[in-house]
Parts: C-alpha cells; structure tokens; sequence
C-alpha cells in the first residue's frame, strides 16, 4: 500500500517530465542556430 | 491577416432575379496564417514560405461547406523555397503566377472588397469576394512553378518562370510547360514615384486533335505624389480566364479576355480615400454558352488607420453585367468591416 500511495504521488511528475521531454523532442527537429524565422 | 465585412447587397437581375443579401464575410482576400524562414549559407540566402489561406465563410451546405459544415476550407496558395544569390533568386513551389501579377497586387481595393455578383456566384459564396479580378484583370493563379527573377539593376527587374501548365481537360497535352513572365520598373524622381510593369503568359494544349493557344498581355502604371496615388492596368489575353478572370481556365482561341482598370487614391493622415472602376470583356465566352460579356465594377472605398495593426474600411460597388449586348445584372453591395494584420 505504502509504494501504491508513493507511485501515485510520482505519477504527476513523470507525466511532466514526459511532455516536456516531447517539446524539447519537437523543437530539436530543426536547426534554429542562424535561421530567421517570422509570421504574418 | 484577419478580415470580415458585413456587407449588404441588391441585385437587379442576374440568374437568380431581383433579391436582397446580407453577409457576414471575408474580404477580396482570404484570412491567412503565414510562416517563413530564411538562412545564410555560404554565398546563398535560403528562404521558404508556407501560408494556410482559411475561409470562414464555409458553414453554410447551400455555400459549398462539406461535411455538413464542420470541415474548413483551407488553401494552401503559397509554399515555396528561394535561393538569392548575387544571380538573383530562384524561387521552387507554389506561388502566385507572373501574367497579371502587379496589376492585382496594386488594386487599391486589395484589403478591400470589392465587386461580387450572382452571375459568378459570389454574392454568395462560401469563399472570398472578388475585388476586381473579372473586372479589370485576371486573377494570377497561384500555381508551382519555377521563376528566376534578375537583381534589381537602376530600378529594372526581370522574372520568368516555367509553370505547371492548366489544361482544358483531362485528356488533353501539354507538350510544354506554361511560360510566365513580368518586367518591372520602379524610379523615384523628385519625390515622384514611378512604377510600370508588362507581363506576359503562353502555353499550348492539344485535345481531341484540336490545338489552343493561350497568351496574354498584361501591363500597368503607377505615379505617386503627395498624398495621391493614380494607376492604370490592362490585360489582353485569348484562350484562358472566361468572364470570370481565371488564369488556371484555359477555353478556346475565340474566347479573347480583354480588360483595363483604372483607380485615385487620395491618402490623408490615417485615411485614403478610392475611386475605382474597371471592366472586363470576354467574347464567346464558354462559361455564357458562348455569349460576349461585360463585366464592369464601380468603386468608392475609405481606408482608416486605427494604428499599424488595424485598418478599418467601408465600400460602395457597383457591379453591372452585361451578356450578349443585353443588361443582365446589377448589384449594389455595401461593405464594412476591419483588417488585423500583423
């Protein structure tokens, strides 16, 4: 019971570090160093 | 760029008879998102654009909405890459083509609205108004292609591009690609600013043993001084666009488009001022079962400047049609409505 209560309280964060580890993932996919980027 | 007019129109005529129609809807331009991207490499200068150009108009299952409604009309009109280098740039995608292009590109009604009726099916339509394409020029197709266009040298520009070519079916050839071209001159004398330009298009398809031709002609002038600003443009093509001043439709060579547009502005602090008023004639026309047509539009538009990012604006057109020497439709539409551009 006692690592059931202490996996529920990690979950959160795991689900976070998950996400932004897929956002960083998704950012790397070009090379920002020297490209201009802009919208209109 | 976002951009919605209400608009109120009165048609006198047409294929659907006298009515009256209100409108909650975009401008001569579609709403877009663009994205673009440049980056130095050596000698070279890598750009690319993509843009996703949205109706919002496409709700409505008797305005062409598919899936009941719910699925968005999306264009995608530009999404290209370009190279400059001291050669120039070459530009690989699609683009809008070079035949007509500054005689579009310099309507003083291009963030406007401009001329819609029942014979094109604008008034209601689930996409844009039309500006002046159909009334005064042809509407230059976005389309891929690949364009070479010369360093600027004392204000004179070349650019030339091989383009998908249209076809008049789907059995017909096109043994050649289309060819598209525009030569631009631009001078500042005086605190005069001088713009002209001449454009011009050719491709052949052959179906059924049959051959057309299509070429054209376009071409334009531009002064600038003080607050004014006066244009005049024209096109002349034979075996594309029809009445509704298309590019991409490609007819016959008795189906000549012939049409001019000329336009004041007069700008004043945050506002300018428009008058415009152009037509189009295209003879044996194959979208009027072989009918001459007319098709002409009137304009006064006021432009305000709220500040940098939003521009408010109110227009008045009329738009007088004529088929086969016979008066078949005039419409009256009111349009008001706001740009956010950022």
């Amino acid at each position: 019971m006692k690592n059931k209560n202490m996996l529920v309280k990690l979950l959160p964060a795991a689900i976070s570090l998950l996400l932004s580890g897929q956002a960083s993932a998704a950012i790397a996919l070009y090379d920002t160093e020297g490209t201009t980027f802009s919208t209109d | 760029m976002i951009n919605v007019f209400y608009t109120q129109s009165s048609v006198d005529g047409g294929p659907m008879g006298d009515r009256d129609q209100s409108r909650v809807r975009m401008g001569f331009l579609p709403n877009w998102i663009g994205f673009n991207m440049t980056k130095e490499a050596g000698d070279l200068k890598l750009g690319a654009r993509s843009s996703f150009w949205v109706t919002v108009n496409d709700t409505d299952v008797f305005r062409g909405a598919e899936g009941l409604g719910t699925r968005s009309g999306i264009d995608v009109r530009q999404f290209y890459g370009t190279v400059d280098g001291d050669f120039g740039q070459v530009l690989i995608g699609k683009d809008f083509g070079l035949f007509s292009r500054s005689n579009i590109m310099s309507d003083e009604l291009l963030l406007g609205h401009g001329q819609v009726s029942d014979t094109l099916g604008l008034l209601d339509g689930g996409n844009v108004s039309f500006g002046n394409i159909g009334s005064g020029y042809v509407y230059p197709f976005p389309v891929a292609q690949i364009t070479y266009r010369s360093p600027v040298v004392s204000g004179l520009q070349f650019a030339g591009g091989i383009m998908d070519p249209s076809k008049p079916d789907s059995a017909s050839s096109e043994e050649m690609p289309r060819f598209e071209t525009e030569l631009t001159y631009q001078r500042d004398l005086n605190g005069v600013a001088f713009k002209t330009w001449i454009g011009g298009l050719y491709q052949s398809s052959e179906s059924g043993g049959s051959n057309v031709d299509s070429r054209g002609v376009s071409g334009g002038v531009n002064v600038k001084f003080g607050g004014l600003s006066l244009t005049a443009s024209a096109v002349d093509g034979q075996g594309l666009g029809t009445v509704a001043g298309l590019s991409n439709l490609v007819t016959s060579e008795n189906n000549d488009v012939q049409g001019y547009l000329t336009q004041a502005s007069y700008t004043v602090g945050a506002n300018r001022f428009v008058l415009s008023y152009g037509e189009n004639e295209s003879s044996n026309d194959p979208l009027l079962m072989g009918a001459d047509a007319e098709y002409a539009n009137s304009a006064v538009a006021l432009f305000h400047d709220v500040n940098e990012n939003l521009k408010l604006v109110a227009e008045l057109n009329r738009t007088e049609v004529t088929v086969g020497g016979s008066d078949f439709e005039d419409t009256d539409t009111i349009a008001v409505g706001a740009v956010l551009t950022w």
